[in-house]
């Protein structure tokens, strides 16, 4: 099946890069595949305004200024704190939300876009023994909810939440849903991607190797959801030695697992990033474990890829597992 | 006269502080945007000089996916794309 035309879209957002792909309109009366490039980057403007944690007027820091209980906030701010929530559930409290303060300790108190990383090699030369993450023993997130209709989120006074663990994911299923009656769609939230469309075109999807000058592993895919999680453009230097985003939440401390990246994929993005994450902090014996299903790869401290699950099967059929 | 200038002064007064106030609340509570397509189909249909952020708009018939690939500007770029094959795309860290 061929795609005769796309338009392509890109911008910076989310302290990454987005890119859009839209097909032709295949129904009558929808914006052209320009215009509604445009009404996705506005949609994806507006929540990133929302939800950052890097901009002190965002609705998410009014949310973690506020020392009430209980805080009534936009439907947006709602459904990002409950697919935080959701992540957080599925992972066992792995892809934990309310790490705000440990992560600003780590030194990740502002945007990291643009910044150069240091290299994976030196990181690794120096990290601490290797070993899986685990979740907070008092489940802090847990005390967490959210009613997303009345749009009222309430929490323990003191816990902040970030959305960023899960807000890319997201914000790709979003704006996916907002993409029906085109014949195909991409939507590649810095690396979190959304393929689709009313008759989508196999393509390639090509996962980048952290620490080599060539893909890590590449598949063809229609519809579904990938996503990559690991520490290659987030890395940098502290007094205490190299640190990047992505914590073990019992210790609050950057995770070191023997996994360097983790990718997966799944039926949303939201799903592929969790599972993204849980693999990357779970380390490379029960990462086999949690992407056994949908199918993903690791690439370990050395380099090597592992191919999990129906991207290890020569016959298999990444979009089955997708769909399953 | 100066009483009719007063009420003219007056009107515009509460008209300035009317929408300032209609602003601040469809900022905090009102109707989200983000979750409307309507509202933001609507926005969108502003004129360039009504948009928060410039675009650099790009037009160009690429027929080597690779060659679209390459783009990147740090304001929005858009791009149609005639093409044997689907553009590839990519997932690394994020």
């Amino acid at each position: 099946m061929s795609a005769p035309f796309e338009h392509e879209r890109r911008l910076d957002l989310f302290g990454s890069r987005v890119r859009l792909l839209i097909g032709e309109p295949v129904r009558v009366g929808i914006p052209s595949s320009e215009a509604k490039a445009i009404q996705i980057e506005f949609f994806l403007r507006l929540l990133h305004r929302r939800l950052t944690r890097f901009d002190a007027s965002s609705e998410l820091c009014a949310l973690n200024e506020d020392r009430g209980e209980t805080c009534s906030v936009s439907p947006t701010l709602a459904v990002a704190v409950d697919a935080a929530l959701w992540a957080a559930r599925r992972s066992g409290g792995l892809v934990d939300p309310t790490l705000v303060g440990e992560l600003e300790h780590a030194g990740y108190a502002t945007s990291r876009a643009n910044l150069p990383a240091e290299r994976i090699a030196d990181a690794l030369a120096t990290a601490p023994e290797r070993e899986p993450a685990t979740p907070r023993a008092d489940s802090r997130w847990s005390g967490i909810a959210v009613a997303t209709a009345a749009g009222i989120v309430k929490r323990p006074a003191g816990v902040r939440i970030d959305t960023g663990g899960s807000g890319k994911g997201l914000a790709a299923d979003l704006a996916a849903e907002r993409l029906g009656g085109y014949s195909s769609f991409v939507v590649d939230a810095g690396g979190d991607l959304r393929l689709g469309g009313e008759s989508p075109p196999e393509r390639l999807v090509r996962i980048d190797h952290p620490s080599a000058e060539r893909p890590a592993h590449e598949f063809m895919l229609g519809s579904g959801a990938v996503a990559t999680s690991g520490i290659k453009t987030r890395l940098w230097r502290t007094e205490a030695g190299f640190a990047h985003h992505l914590l073990d939440p019992s210790t609050g401390k950057p995770a070191w697992t023997g996994v360097i990246q983790a990718t997966s994929l799944g039926s949303t993005a939201l799903e592929a990033e969790t599972l993204a994450k849980m693999a990357f902090l779970s380390g490379p014996r029960r990462a086999h474990e949690i992407l056994s299903t949908r199918g993903g790869l690791i690439v370990l401290d050395d380099g090597e890829v592992e191919l999990i699950g129906p991207l290890a099967e020569p016959a298999g059929d990444p979009a089955e597992a997708v769909a399953a | 006269m100066t009483t009719r200038v007063g009420k003219i002064a007056l009107i515009a007064v509460l008209a300035s502080l009317g929408l300032a106030a209609a602003l601040s609340w469809s900022m905090t509570r009102g109707a989200d945007p983000a979750l409307r397509p309507k509202a933001v189909a609507a926005a969108t249909q502003m004129t360039p000089t009504r948009r928060v952020v410039k675009t650099v708009v790009i037009r160009r018939v690429v027929h080597s996916p690779g060659v679209a690939s390459s783009l990147s500007t740090t304001s929005a770029t858009s791009t149609p794309v005639a093409a044997a094959t689907p553009a590839p795309v990519s997932s690394g860290t994020s």
